[in-house]
């Protein structure tokens, strides 16, 4: 993924998600675009069900009890 | 092309294409990228209609000598521009009144410059081609109705008497056709409105028939509409609330308020006993939203004799440092009206507010 404004690339989660029934079963979870392409096409090929594919792109979060800066995926 | 239906539920779409990619939508993203195009289409011209999140009006009367190039050119460099930075291919179609330019923008998408010119005299080669359900301003239903009257392009429409169409559709029918033969009925206006209605919903992840959820989320969407509404500088009179079953079925009350107000506190206040009213335990719901209507301005507000005044410029106050957090530390770094901690943060949108500025 990359950042509109800066164009520098950003770090993401790709997760991607079957829902069934009203409910989300998550199948798959990886920070590669590629891998999680791959295993979309190979469900795709196994199940014939599609998938919804979810981007959690990094996010900065500041911690004020710890005075830090964190990391994690929105 | 696959010939996915616009408006498709994601659960029938994933079954019937599976092949398809598909992708959780990124709304922020998306107004950013608006807001980027729109930005440069205001340098350009100084009169654009915002139309929606991905259409606007441009007026380029006059701007031929002052750029000293021809429409069409303008529209190139135009597009030249967005793509260069925004990185957005756009397509353009110019012509004489709105409702043109909307028909032109359509044929300019299978077109390889992507910008089309519809002048004086190409106008009728148009209206030929266009099926009369294209035209901005005529729905399925008109439409068909329409067909029934044996009148199936544009062209067809605009040759009808004018009394013809006067007696079946009214002054909105005349204004088509004005529009539909280069006469302008509705000028490019730059001015914005207030919007009619502001309302926010979204569906729970889980079906849920838990109250306290319900009221957890219906805070959200709150804090959501309040935020907006103090944003444009108004205040609400009505509130709505919005219950969604699992079976689709739809329950709606609202109330009108004595005082207006754009305050989450109070507006949670009247909302939480519309929601207890249409709540039942033993049914399982799939969204709960809220409606905000009748809109009016901060500055044309009636005082009330018997009202806290104090209170309320205090709830103003308080109102006004939610949205300085909020812009400074992320959505949702406040919460109004909470009841349990563990409730997740608003799903769906995955940037934060301080990118879409």
């Amino acid at each position: 993924m990359i950042d509109l404004n800066t164009g520098n690339e950003i770090k993401a989660l790709y997760k991607l998600v079957e829902i069934k029934g009203g409910k989300r079963i998550e199948k798959f979870k990886t920070p590669d675009i590629k891998r999680a392409l791959r295993f979309h096409k190979w469900y795709v090929a196994r199940y014939r069900q599609g998938l919804l594919m979810e981007i959690l792109p990094e996010k900065k979060v500041y911690d004020w009890k710890e005075k830090k800066v964190n990391y994690q995926f929105e | 092309m696959l010939g996915v239906p616009m408006g498709i539920p994601l659960f029938q779409a994933v079954e019937k294409y599976p092949e398809c990619i598909y992708i959780s939508a990124n709304h922020y993203n998306y107004t950013k990228i608006s807001k980027q195009v729109m930005a440069i289409l205001k340098e350009v011209s100084p009169n654009v209609e915002i139309y929606s999140i991905d259409e606007a009006f441009v007026d380029f009367t006059g701007l031929t000598k002052l750029y000293k190039k021809n429409y069409f050119q303008l529209a190139r460099d135009l597009q030249k521009r967005i793509l260069e930075e925004v990185d957005i291919p756009v397509s353009i179609g110019v012509s004489r009144t709105k409702t043109l330019a909307k028909l032109a923008s359509d044929k300019a998408k299978n077109t390889s410059t992507r910008v089309a010119l519809v002048g004086k005299h190409s106008i009728n080669h148009l209206l030929e081609h266009t099926d009369i359900q294209e035209v901005w301003g005529i729905g399925r239903k008109l439409g068909v109705r329409l067909r029934g009257l044996g009148v199936r392009t544009a062209l067809d429409y605009i040759n009808r008497d004018e009394k013809w169409i006067k007696q079946r559709f009214g002054k909105n029918g005349l204004s088509v056709k004005a529009e539909l033969s280069g006469i302008i009925v509705s000028p490019v206006s730059s001015k914005e409105e207030l919007p009619k209605s502001i309302s926010d919903t979204k569906s729970f992840p889980e079906f849920s028939s838990d109250l306290q959820f319900l009221k957890n989320e219906l805070s959200i969407h709150i804090h959501s509409c309040c935020t907006r509404l103090r944003k444009i500088d108004c205040k609400c009179a009505v509130i709505g609330v919005l219950l969604k079953t699992k079976d689709f079925r739809t329950l709606y009350e609202k109330i009108q308020l004595k005082t207006p107000t754009n305050f989450e506190f109070e507006i949670s206040r009247e909302a939480f006993p519309l929601l207890e009213k249409m709540f039942s335990s033993s049914e399982l719901y799939r969204s709960v939203g809220i409606v905000l209507e009748d809109f009016r301005e901060n500055t044309e507000e009636q005082l009330l004799l018997f009202n806290d005044n104090e209170k309320k410029e205090q709830n103003e106050k308080l109102g006004k440092s939610l949205d300085i957090l909020e812009k400074k530390f992320g959505r949702n770094i406040v919460r109004t009206g909470f009841v349990n901690k563990d409730v997740p943060f608003k799903q769906g949108f995955l940037t934060s507010p301080q990118d879409v500025e």
